[in-house]
């Protein structure tokens, strides 16, 4: 019952927290929230911890008819884990909300995520991934900032109308197989025909999600409008979404056109990676900047998945969680910047080193791992997507090479132009602001991670080997 | 006589005598009379014909025109519920609404058991006969105008049905029971049963509400009181689709599905595009409902003409849509109560999220099981004739109908924005400690949108753990 209680803590908190804000205490609402994400963090480490070198399944209901399969391993627990870990921080990122609809919908979003990662069964996966949509579109159309209903309904429109592609995949492999468990739908095998027509219907709803190039518009606005809580969940773990249902779904249930598939997975990560990187380099509105660099972060995924190998799917793992940790802690840093002076916009900031040297302290210390400084997380997941896409692809990933010095221009650009330099309004930071407690917390949290991850990769990948090794050998026979 | 058959009858004898109370309430008690028994004793029928699933019932006999199961438990709740929202609704005379929603209520448990073209044709009148009545039962003009143009059409529909059973019955020589045609039909397909077919099936997508034959369903639906719509948009739909699927699948035209299943699947794209499409255009709530109404009824075509799984998929689908558009019809009844000038739009629901949160929850839930969104009891509803679709072969129309539903969030997803994101108007900031004091909605009519939104979830939760078995079982009946 272990993955579904990870499933059923934060649901079942989400519903405590709601019935809390019956009694109109804001502090009793927070700290019911806390303690929810907190108990759902450590119910997903003890998925991590249970998995040991093989997995974890479980079924729930009446035996034979029933779609409630869960299934863990060393590819979904690394994001489990994360999805824990930021479901504290996002709600970290709200304490100074009173809402318990807010904190009820965070909740409800973990879990919802949660049963994504933990699914192990068609319908459930589906049910899972547009159970996400739900919560999401409230978090960014209620408590999301000026233009935040066109971007709710945006961000709606598009993942809607990708999974409804998807949910065609998935009935016409479902109706090809006459299965719906993961197991025995990928076991029984699809003519070469039908597995590219179920592997496009699908990807079509994975690709939306990452976001790949021509599919990523609805992103930039959906990171923007969202309040601070959903931009960390949204980049944090709705991401990881795609790449992850790509290894675990796409590549599994149509091997064959996986492997037809790769070149264009590969072009379509590194245009994110270098796409990303130009608009980021152009942003000026520093939550803008953080989203487009999402877009090349999960270029680099795309790359490594595109690979396809052992060590391409562990350098992904790697490159999401990093990702993970990363931009919650970007968004984090931008989202107490706007409380406190009301822009984002680098034109009008400047000299924050001086000024607010906590901030920037920690501020610096993001940029540098998004840019993919050695000994920080950023670094292994980009440099194993190189490699291996190096391997696999030839020339195409010295694009992506390029890539990565964009990426260090684009975050470097920013320090410099909000950290360092004479404060361009001086009337924006006139007493210096103190970092909150929980502020302090949710940094804490995520800086810890990254400089773990950055260290020892092997914390994220080093479970999984047993996982990435079949993975790689349903696409590719021999070793 | 097995117990499933008591239970079925006890359930038709329940209901019956639920519409006579409501009439001798009227005559007693006049205006002020209360429908609580009726609505009683229309919750007593649906528990009977619930608990008659239950029951093993040895070879069903097809001789009983009943429905019995989940179709006829649902047919008998909804009809409860309207009686309920319509004796709460201060429209006018509830108690002979009451008369006419049980009268409807016992033709569609009778029209969805029918395996006779007679009582087909009974069956499928009094329902009508029963919708007239209903529509027209608003007190102003258009509603009058609206009842007048369904009826015309309706009689139209109702002269095709009776000319269609006299051709079968004049050919066949007096036989009407579906078994008997069916024989005669199989050996020789003559061009009296073509005709037959062809009319029968018309008739059928006009009752539906289905393209081309649908301009009556917004306006009926959009002027009629919202206690009524909630029952004849509803039931009504269900009851047609698995009396279709048992006339035209496995009834006298079996053999000749072919041609039927076709123009079923033309009419059932038609529907969707139309129903969709003009959908997104309307501004007010219920119209709105009646196009949504439109467009499921093209997907009740899809579920019909993809010849597998008997008629489960098609009454699952019936069912979902039922509950929810109920549920939704019977919130903008609620809706009038707590906010008496509401113009009837959308737009007029905006700010709602804050002030009743309980009624708007229930929207969103009703708007999202609609759109066929998991966790709601609509995502099964489409789930399954659509894998059938793909099972035969016909994904064409299983890709058209997911489109349609992409679509359709254009208008349910208006509704909830309205509700929960676009702000109250600008003098009126919302707080939440000096919320405006509007009434509030009658408290048993509260508790209908309440259980019928908790009906969504828990039918759309449950089959994760139970798989779609068990409710197909309850479905199926007899």
């Amino acid at each position: 019952m272990l993955l579904s209680a990870t499933i059923a803590t934060p649901l079942a908190g989400s519903l405590l927290v709601l019935a809390i804000g019956r009694l109109r205490s804001a502090d009793a609402v927070r700290w019911a929230a806390l303690t929810a994400a907190v108990l759902s963090a450590l119910q997903a480490v003890r998925v991590a911890f249970g998995i040991g070198t093989g997995g974890l399944s479980e079924a729930v209901g009446v035996h034979g008819a029933r779609f409630w399969h869960l299934a863990a391993d060393g590819l979904s627990a690394p994001l489990v884990v994360l999805t824990g870990l930021l479901a504290v921080v996002a709600v970290l990122a709200s304490w100074r909300l009173d809402s318990a609809p807010h904190f009820a919908l965070l909740l409800g979003l973990t879990a919802a995520v949660q049963a994504v990662f933990l699914a192990a069964d068609l319908i459930a996966f589906y049910v899972a991934w547009e159970a996400v949509l739900i919560p999401m579109y409230f978090l960014i159309g209620v408590w999301g900032h000026e233009d935040r209903r066109r971007a709710a309904m945006k961000f709606f429109v598009y993942t809607f109308s990708g999974s409804v592609l998807m949910l065609a995949g998935i009935l016409l492999l479902m109706a090809e197989t006459r299965s719906a468990t993961f197991e025995a739908a990928f076991a029984a095998g699809l003519s070469p025909a039908a597995q590219s027509l179920v592997f496009w219907l699908l990807a079509a709803g994975f690709l939306v999600k990452v976001p790949v190039f021509p599919l990523h518009t609805w992103l930039p606005d959906a990171h923007v409008e969202a309040p601070t809580a959903g931009s960390v969940l949204l980049a944090g773990v709705l991401l990881k979404l795609g790449p992850y249902a790509l290894l675990r779904v796409g590549l599994q249930a149509a091997p064959e056109a996986f492997e037809a598939a790769r070149p264009a997975l590969a072009v379509l990560g590194v245009i994110g990676v270098v796409y990303g990187a130009a608009m980021a380099f152009a942003q000026s509105d520093l939550k803008r900047l953080v989203a487009y660099s999402s877009i090349a972060h999960m270029g680099f995924v795309m790359l490594a998945v595109a690979a396809g190998t052992p060590l391409g799917i562990a350098g992904a793992l790697i490159g999401m969680v990093s990702h993970g940790f990363v931009a919650a802690l970007l968004f984090l840093l931008v989202g107490s910047l706007y409380d406190r002076t009301g822009t984002r916009d680098t034109a009008r900031l400047g000299g924050l080193g001086a000024r607010w040297p906590a901030w920037a302290t920690a501020f610096i210390f993001a940029a540098l791992a998004s840019a993919g400084l050695p000994g920080l997380s950023g670094f292994p997941g980009e440099f194993v997507a190189i490699v291996e896409g190096f391997a696999a692809f030839g020339w195409l990933a010295a694009a992506a090479a390029a890539g990565a010095f964009l990426g260090a221009a684009y975050n470097l650009r920013a320090v410099r132009r909000v950290c360092h330099g004479e404060a361009a309004e001086p009337g924006l930071v006139a007493e210096i602001p103190v970092l909150r407690g929980h502020e302090v917390a949710a940094i804490a949290i995520l800086a810890a991670g990254i400089v773990a991850v950055g260290l020892w990769p092997g914390l994220v990948s080093g479970a999984g080997s047993a996982a990435m090794e079949s993975l790689a050998s349903t696409w590719a026979v021999g070793p | 006589m097995t117990a499933a058959v008591a239970l079925g009858w006890l359930a038709l004898g329940a209901c019956g005598l639920a519409g006579i109370l409501a009439l001798v309430a009227d005559m007693i008690a006049g205006e002020r009379a209360s429908v609580a028994p009726s609505a009683l004793l229309l919750a007593v029928a649906s528990l009977a014909s619930g608990a008659a699933a239950f029951v093993p019932s040895a070879g069903a006999p097809d001789s009983v025109p009943l429905v019995v199961g989940g179709v006829g438990s649902i047919v008998f709740a909804l009809g409860a519920s309207a009686v309920v929202v319509a004796g709460q609704a201060r429209g006018p005379a509830p108690a002979q609404a009451a008369a006419l929603i049980a009268l409807c209520a016992g033709g569609c448990v009778v029209l969805a058991g029918a395996r006779d073209v007679v009582v087909f044709l009974v069956a499928a009148e009094a329902v009508a006969l029963s919708s007239y009545a209903m529509v027209a039962h608003s007190a102003d003009d258009r509603s009058d105008e609206a009842a007048l143009k369904y009826f015309v059409q309706g009689s139209v529909a109702a002269g095709a049905l009776v000319l269609a059973v006299a051709v079968l019955v004049g050919a066949s020589g007096g036989f009407t029971s579906y078994a008997d045609l069916a024989q005669l039909t199989s050996g020789a397909w003559s061009g009296a049963a073509s005709l037959a077919m062809m009319l029968m099936v018309g008739v059928s997508a006009f009752k539906l509400g289905a393209v081309p034959f649908h301009s009556w369903a917004p306006d009926a639906y959009e002027t009629a009181p919202p206690a009524a719509s909630s029952f004849i948009a509803t039931a009504p739909k269900l009851a047609m689709a698995v009396a279709a699927v048992q006339l035209v699948r496995e009834g006298p035209f079996a053999s000749g599905f072919g041609t039927a299943g076709f123009a079923m699947a033309s009419m059932a794209v038609a529907s969707i595009a139309v129903g969709n499409l003009a959908g997104l255009r309307q501004r007010s709530y219920t119209r709105m409902l009646g196009y949504s109404g439109v467009a499921h009824a093209g997907y009740l075509l899809v579920a019909a003409a993809v010849p597998l799984g008997g008629i489960v998929p098609v009454a699952l689908l019936g069912v979902s849509y039922a509950v929810a558009s109920a549920g939704a019809f019977a919130t903008a009844a609620a809706v009038r109560g707590c906010r008496p000038g509401w113009d009837g739009s959308i737009e007029g629901l905006t700010g709602l999220g804050r002030e009743k949160p309980l009624l708007s929850v229930s929207i969103a839930i009703f708007m999202f099981s609609l759109t066929g969104i998991p966790l709601t009891v609509g995502f099964w509803g489409k789930l399954i004739p659509l894998l059938n679709a793909f099972r035969a072969d016909a994904g064409w129309l299983a890709l058209i109908a997911l489109a349609g539903s992409v679509v359709s969030f254009g208008y349910y997803g208006r509704v909830i924005r309205a509700v929960f994101l676009d702000p109250a108007d600008g003098a009126r900031t919302p707080s939440r400690d000096d919320g405006p004091h509007a009434p509030d909605a009658p408290a048993s009519m509260l508790a209908v949108v309440s259980v019928l939104a908790v009906l969504v979830v828990v039918l759309g939760t449950l089959p994760l753990f139970v798989g779609v078995g068990p409710l197909a079982s309850l479905l199926a009946g007899f």
